[in-house]
């Protein structure tokens, strides 16, 4: 009687898992193998889950593709130092305001948890980059999106869980608050410094918006802006060699979506940790 | 640290003598330097734009003033001009059908799959399924977005490919109105089913293994131990997380709907969002568009504001 129940469930269980799973793996291998298919099979719709007419001319196509390449470039240049500076300018916010005898951090804070319920909207935001002449610039991509009151909550709520007693030790060997926060903080911070990288790099990597609005000249576009134009069709796929783009065109936009989906997917299986932690963080805090 | 905040409270009064303040300035003087940054950031980049919704209420010429040069008339003239507009009555019906169905489907199933999850007793097969469900999470919407149009496409795409093997007629699904919630919250489910789970699982992971060795002496089933240990454990995580969800109505993954956006669809899938988007940036009528900005921003902060009360009335937590 005991035993039938516990059957029952596991297996609505391993059903309901495997459902889950198919529906991830199963659409990323259709594009994977239109991505490696010769056209032709692509187009007589052949290809399902395996490459049918294995090649890898597309991955050649693309990688010769000038604004792809270029794209490339310019979304590691802007990922990089956005995801820096966003860094630098959260901890310099989070560390003060995680003391809290500090004199008016109650008004600090309350006029930055007011930025999170009310915040300024896209024309005032994009009319504001634009009068400071940011527009067409890497500082429109990056600075207006700089530090993320969530992010800044959380690492705050970091900070304070660190035990004072080290930090009290060093001010009495005359350390002041940057050089504690550099020689004694940050060294325990790793776990949350990691949290916040991996959650700043996939933000800039995938951001494909603030570059639409924000940059004018496509020598600067980022890959994922780059794909985007590809997928909706105002770029065409095939570059140079207008004749054969339309007939690769599905197999082309497979394997730019596999491409630039490539950078974020490496690093989840070495982060999944700090993520969980970095969600546990934050629902603890109450 | 309590004792400290408590001293230094009395210390900040108003009357400082100048020996204190120099005091204070030595203790405190290097995190105000720290501060300085971070805090012009939020004046100039996060009030800056605040300040930049006066334009809802004034005229604006190009080359002028981001403040707009003189004032409407009368003052709610945008207002006025967008609430007798047809098409922002359907971008607004749009947003709250969008983001109700949405938040039926997509708030209730990460409590199951972690539920279900938490049930895999294989620490390695636990794990392997969690970071599959995680996986789309951190794409792209551009690449998501990307894929579906593959995946749906009336040619080449393995759904109508299927469609046609079977016998039937192939459907432009992106080009459709009557499909566009119906992908589109599929879509949202299909990518952050595994992400919205964790907050859930956290809580699972916490719960002390010896309520659930004694229902077992006492000879509960899997079923009843779920039902009678599990459930009622994270019932006060479940409210949380339903009335802060019921707080973002107005924001929908605008970049989503945006990218899945075509006119021949625009019955259903025009939201505020895109409205304020199309008619802002891409026609340049700042005022009014910042105005429908305004308009949606102040019904998202009282509902955030709101459901956030809420949850903490009714179960003393609260994300903010």
């Amino acid at each position: 009687m005991k035993k039938k129940h516990i059957e029952a469930l596991d297996l609505v269980i391993v059903l309901v898992m495997t459902v889950v799973c198919l529906s991830v793996l199963l659409p990323f291998l259709n594009i994977l193998a239109v991505s490696f298919s010769a056209s032709d099979a692509v187009l007589a719709g052949k290809v399902g889950f395996w490459p049918v007419g294995f090649n890898i001319g597309t991955y050649g196509r693309i990688f010769s593709h000038p604004s792809f390449l270029r794209g490339f470039a310019n979304s590691f240049i802007q990922t990089g130092s956005g995801t820096f500076l966003s860094l630098v300018m959260t901890v310099m916010c989070a560390y003060p305001l995680s003391k809290m005898d500090l004199p008016k951090r109650g008004l600090i804070m309350n006029a930055i948890l007011f930025t999170m319920f009310f915040s300024g909207g896209l024309i005032p935001t994009y009319m504001l980059v634009k009068n400071l002449k940011l527009i067409d610039t890497i500082w429109a991509i990056i600075l207006p999106f700089c530090i993320t009151p969530y992010y800044l909550l959380l690492v705050i709520s970091f900070f304070r869980s660190i035990p004072s007693n080290l930090e009290e030790a060093a001010m009495l060997d005359g350390l002041g608050p940057i050089g504690i926060l550099l020689r004694i903080v940050l060294p325990v911070s790793k776990p949350i410094l990691a949290t916040l990288f991996m959650y700043l790099f996939v933000y800039y990597w995938n951001n494909w918006f603030n570059s639409m609005i924000y940059l004018n000249s496509s020598n600067q576009f980022p890959v994922m802006l780059v794909v985007r134009n590809i997928i909706s069709g105002s770029e065409l796929a095939g570059g140079n060699t207008s004749g054969v783009a339309s007939l690769s065109a599905t197999s082309l936009k497979s394997a730019s979506i596999i491409v630039t989906a490539l950078p974020v997917m490496a690093l989840i299986p070495f982060t999944q940790k700090f993520f969980v932690s970095g969600v546990m963080i934050g629902s603890v805090k109450g | 640290m309590k004792t400290t905040a408590a001293t230094h409270a009395q210390g900040h009064g108003p009357r400082l003598q100048p020996n204190r303040i120099c005091k204070q300035c030595r203790k405190y003087g290097g995190y105000y330097l720290l501060l300085i940054f971070p805090l012009l950031y939020f004046i100039i980049f996060r009030y800056g734009p605040i300040l930049g919704n006066l334009l809802a209420f004034r005229k604006y010429m190009p080359g002028k003033s981001i403040y707009g040069v003189s004032w409407a008339e009368p003052w709610y003239k945008y207002f006025q001009q967008f609430l007798s507009d047809p098409s922002f009555w359907n971008a607004f019906q749009n947003t709250l059908v969008l983001s109700v169905l949405n938040i039926l489907v997509s708030f209730s199933l990460p409590i199951f799959f972690a539920i279900f999850l938490n049930e895999i007793t294989n620490r390695k097969v636990r794990n392997a399924v969690q970071s599959i469900s995680f996986f789309p999470h951190f794409i792209s919407t551009v690449v998501v977005i990307g894929m579906l149009k593959e995946i749906l496409s009336p040619s080449t795409g393995l759904i109508n490919l299927m469609i046609t093997a079977l016998g039937g007629q192939s459907v432009f699904f992106l080009n459709e109105p009557q499909y566009f919630r119906t992908i589109y919250i599929a879509s949202e489910v299909w990518q952050h089913l595994g992400w919205n789970s964790i907050i859930y699982y956290a809580a699972l992971v916490n719960i002390d293994p010896q309520l659930y060795e004694a229902a077992q002496i006492d000879g509960a089933s899997r079923m009843q131990r779920i039902l009678h240990i599990t459930l009622p454990l994270l019932a006060p995580t479940i409210a949380v997380v339903l009335t802060i969800t019921l707080g973002s109505v107005m924001s929908l993954g605008f970049e989503k709907v945006l990218l899945m956006y075509t006119p021949s669809n625009a019955m259903t899938s025009d939201i505020i969002d895109t409205f304020v988007y199309r008619t802002g940036i891409e026609k340049s009528s700042y005022s009014f568009a910042t105005a429908v900005g305004l308009f949606g921003g102040v019904i998202g902060c009282v509902l955030v504001t709101g459901s956030n009360w809420l949850s903490k009335k009714l179960t003393g937590e609260s994300i903010y």
